[in-house]
């Protein structure tokens, strides 16, 4: 009876496809819920009349950086794109990729969401092959980073204290280097992503996809209509019940005209300066361990479970915040906490400007340290076996790490590991000695 | 400015008509309805509409078969009567062996790829012309023949199978 063509199945099909035809349905919306719909309607519709001049703009700005030739061809592979996304939605997320290849500036909000914390939202503008500028601006902040992804320098104008840091990285290997989301796009798997089908996102019929990279999670939305993004979301972890940092892309605009004076490295006339570098060489290892430590003493002088800075973050975060303080018990509350970690008992007593200037000299040997070890991780066999161990414990091995043959310039010791201890100390040991994983 | 209001005075009753059918179910119906009319919107910042009606009835049931598709991906199962299934609403006038066919034949549709299953629903249930259809679905006509072919051929497989799984069932 299993025969798709059988009177009886022929019959049940149309006799279902009939009775769908004939049913009667219950009353729709009421006039008040119509309504509130127009009311929507109408706002959605003023706010795409607004949001549409700049996708126009953008046109044009790709026409005046590529020429006639060019934007022809674009034309045409953006139907063909079109036409393969039609075919099966699958391909879109592959043509986004292909997509972002033609994208040279952009701009989009971001907002970072730690558990427990306020959104943080930053107004990111780039500019390829080279730029990229956040600005957060709320009641109490005014701030802006610059960063130029070639020369591995980063601005940071505090624009309320007029106060500027530029930070040059020093050091960081060419492959190793920092890499704006555009290029993070362009190297995703085009046939990894899994479609979700189609969501309604920003006033766009989105097609949504899921793509999971080592350390990141992404869920993406594409406007069928050019198969770029929406809205992206990026978690620290698959599992929606344990995210615990998110952050969320909108607001895109593609190819926007930006002025390029906003993209500029020189301090503003009127600032203090603070210079520094951060230089990851071998003697980064020392600000590694600083970081470390930061992290054990405020994990309640245990080491991380796992150690990744995307999850440490909302800790961190956690452990110096206490809801229903005001700001002054807040700061006496954090700064004890911080003057622990830090082992600067001096921080408990500080004032106004201090305060300021307390989290920008923060940012070198903590920037120092996440790069040390982000950029090893990449270039060195890199183990970390830090769960339940306590600090202090001479005798427990928290990581070790040694070079990778394929990452390692002519002369490096391949044999000899770097091996951290539960006190810190980071001593030599031949490859072959170092003990299983988990001993 | 688009006349929103009359828009939804004289499509409002098929979009809702068209949503329910699919869904069977009144708050996900409600859902596809305001959905329908706010992805409109950016539908006709994008295209120049001469009907709004098949405009309409193609944009809904879209949402209705995402609707659905969510409703059995997320493990509804759609012959037990367990799951969002549970919050049909009973109309009287369909037997119920016809309902349980109804049903079926909804996670049948979700089986089948996309424009498939639209185009299946626009030109079977809504009763659109294939020209219509095709317009509709950025397709052509003889396009909209094969998928209406294929669709039949998916549908009856499926509903086959199930109907056979329920016969072994104790």
């Amino acid at each position: 009876m299993n025969d798709s063509k059988s009177p009886e199945n022929l019959d049940r099909l149309q006799g279902v496809v009939d009775a769908f035809v004939d049913m009667s349905v219950p009353h729709g919306p009421d006039e008040a819920a119509n309504q509130r719909l127009i009311a929507a309607l109408r706002h959605e519709d003023s706010q795409l009349v607004e949001t549409s001049t700049p996708r126009k703009q953008g046109a044009r700005t790709m026409r005046r950086l590529s020429g006639l030739v060019a934007a022809m061809l674009a034309a045409v592979a953006i139907g063909w794109l079109i036409l393969q996304m039609s075919a099966n939605p699958r391909q879109a997320f592959a043509a986004m990729v292909e997509q972002i290849q033609n994208i040279r500036t952009a701009s989009y909000v971001l907002e970072m969401e730690f558990e427990g914390r306020p959104k943080l939202v930053t107004k990111t503008m780039l500019m390829e092959p080279n730029w990229s500028r956040a600005e957060v601006k709320t009641d109490k902040l005014d701030f802006v980073n610059i960063f130029n992804f070639e020369e591995s320098k980063m601005l940071n104008l505090l624009r309320t204290d007029k106060k500027a840091q530029l930070v040059e990285f020093e050091g960081l290997p060419e492959s190793e280097r920092q890499k704006n989301f555009m290029e993070q796009f362009r190297e995703m798997k085009k046939d990894e992503a899994e479609y979700l089908g189609r969501e309604l996102t920003d006033g766009v019929s989105a097609l949504k996809f899921r793509y999971d990279d080592q350390s990141e999670h992404y869920t993406l939305w594409l406007d069928p209509d050019d198969n770029l993004p929406v809205r992206v979301v990026m978690t620290d972890v698959e599992n929606e019940d344990s995210v615990s940092a998110r952050m969320t892309m909108t607001d895109f605009q593609w190819n926007p005209e930006l002025d390029e004076s906003l993209f500029t490295l020189e301090i503003p006339e009127g600032y203090e300066t603070l210079e520094s570098s951060v230089d990851v060489g071998d003697k980064s290892s020392d600000d590694f361990v600083i970081m470390l430590r930061f992290f054990v003493r405020i994990n309640d002088d245990r080491f991380p479970d796992e150690l990744n800075l995307l999850a440490m973050v909302p800790k961190i975060q956690q452990a110096l915040y206490k809801p229903g303080l005001s700001e002054e018990q807040l700061w006496a509350y954090s700064a004890k906490k911080l003057a622990y970690a830090l082992d600067r008992p001096e921080i408990v007593d500080m004032k106004g400007e201090e305060r300021k200037s307390l989290g920008l000299e923060l940012a070198n040997p903590f920037g120092n340290g996440a790069l040390y070890m982000e950029t090893t991780k990449q270039t060195h066999h890199w183990h970390y076996q830090g769960k339940g161990v306590k600090q202090g414990e001479a005798d427990k091995i928290v990581a070790w790490w040694y070079p990778k043959k394929e990452k390692a310039e002519a002369g490096v010791d391949l044999d000899t590991a770097n091996v951290l201890y539960g006190d810190y100390r980071i001593e030599t040991m031949p490859v072959d000695e170092l003990p299983e994983k988990g001993e | 400015m688009i006349d929103w209001d009359t828009i939804v005075a004289q499509h409002g009753p098929d979009v809702w008509r068209t949503a329910y059918r699919l869904v069977s179910d009144r708050e996900q119906a409600n859902d596809c309805y305001q959905e329908t009319f706010l992805q409109a919107v950016a539908y006709a910042r994008r295209h120049q509409v001469e009907n709004w009606g098949s405009v309409l009835k193609r944009i809904a049931t879209a949402r209705a078969i995402d609707c659905l598709r969510r409703r059995y991906r997320r493990g509804a199962a759609p012959l037990a009567g367990e799951g969002p299934v549970d919050r049909r609403e009973q109309l009287p006038e369909q037997p119920a062996e016809m309902r349980e066919w109804m049903d079926q034949f909804r996670a049948a549709l979700t089986q089948l790829p996309e424009r498939q299953a639209e185009a299946f629903w626009l030109c079977e249930v809504e009763l659109l012309g294939r020209e219509e259809v095709a317009r509709r679905l950025d397709s052509s006509s003889r396009q909209v023949a094969v998928w209406l072919h294929r669709g039949k051929r998916k549908l009856r497989k499926l509903m086959a199978a199930v109907g056979i799984e329920n016969k072994v069932q104790p």
